[in-house]
């Protein structure tokens, strides 16, 4: 772990972007450009694919259940801290409160059209939490790159 | 003297690029019209793909349900990224669909 103070400190970037498929592909691009920088992160693109996808799949589920159509914001905060490699993604939306029987496993020996998403981020992802606000929804990511 | 003659097309559909939420609707449209004008074969070729999420893997899924149903089936060819192979170990994408290295090789047998 390095002992340079400056690496002990949160790199943040705060991103706000609209809730539509079109620009999802904006915060997966970030989080690689932010990780891209980051020194001696072994099998680097195996990482930042796992990230991207799993962001894809959060903000995805933001658009689809929260907002479901409807127009609205997804605001993304990347925090990565550089002694302990650790990654860890908020991200805020006003929409619809998360609806935990959407949260099964897909049964993976059958092909399935949904359920893939959630799977998907709790298994790329070391953690997840939900935690629902007084108006919307608050997802925590995290990550501890190797 | 009759001779009956049965044409039986496979479709190989190659998608380049990402296939997310975003674009996933312009493939399943591409594979609409092949269902709709009556193929029930298709190897979906993946090798150029370089994100896949479950936008896109909803729609292999449905094209799977749909081809079998009708008696077919779909292969899919390996993308070349090694990110996304795993991906589609990890949802059993490669027990559930046929997996080949390459087209010619999906092709075979079919």
């Amino acid at each position: 772990m390095s002992r340079d103070p400056a690496a002990q400190q949160p790199v943040l970037v705060r991103l706000e972007i609209p809730a539509d498929h079109r620009y999802l592909n904006v915060v997966g691009a970030c989080a690689t450009a932010l990780l891209g920088r980051a020194p001696g992160l072994k099998e680097a693109e195996i990482a930042h694919y796992n990230i991207e996808l799993a962001l894809q799949e959060a903000c995805a589920n933001i658009v689809d259940h929260a907002y479901a159509g409807q127009p609205g914001r997804i605001v993304i905060e990347l925090s990565y801290i550089e002694a302990s490699r650790q990654l860890t993604v908020d991200l805020f939306d006003t929409g619809r409160p998360f609806d935990p029987q959407m949260a099964g496993e897909p049964p993976l020996d059958e092909p399935q059209v949904h359920g893939y998403g959630l799977f998907l981020i709790r298994s790329l992802m070391d953690e997840t939490t939900y935690e629902s606000l007084p108006v919307g929804n608050h997802w925590r990511l995290t990550k501890r790159l190797t | 003297m009759e001779i009956h003659e049965t044409q039986v097309c496979t479709a190989v559909i190659a998608p380049l690029g990402r296939i997310d939420a975003f674009t996933a609707p312009e493939l399943r449209a591409v594979l609409d019209r092949h269902v709709a004008a009556g193929t029930i074969r298709f190897v979906l070729d993946l090798a150029g793909v370089a994100f896949l999420d479950s936008a896109g893997m909803a729609v292999l899924v449905t094209l799977l349900k749909r081809a079998r149903t009708a008696g077919g089936n779909v292969r899919l060819v390996w993308p070349r990224e090694e990110a996304a192979r795993r991906i589609l170990r990890l949802t059993r994408f490669d027990r559930v669909f046929d997996m080949a290295d390459s087209t010619e090789a999906a092709l075979k047998g079919f």
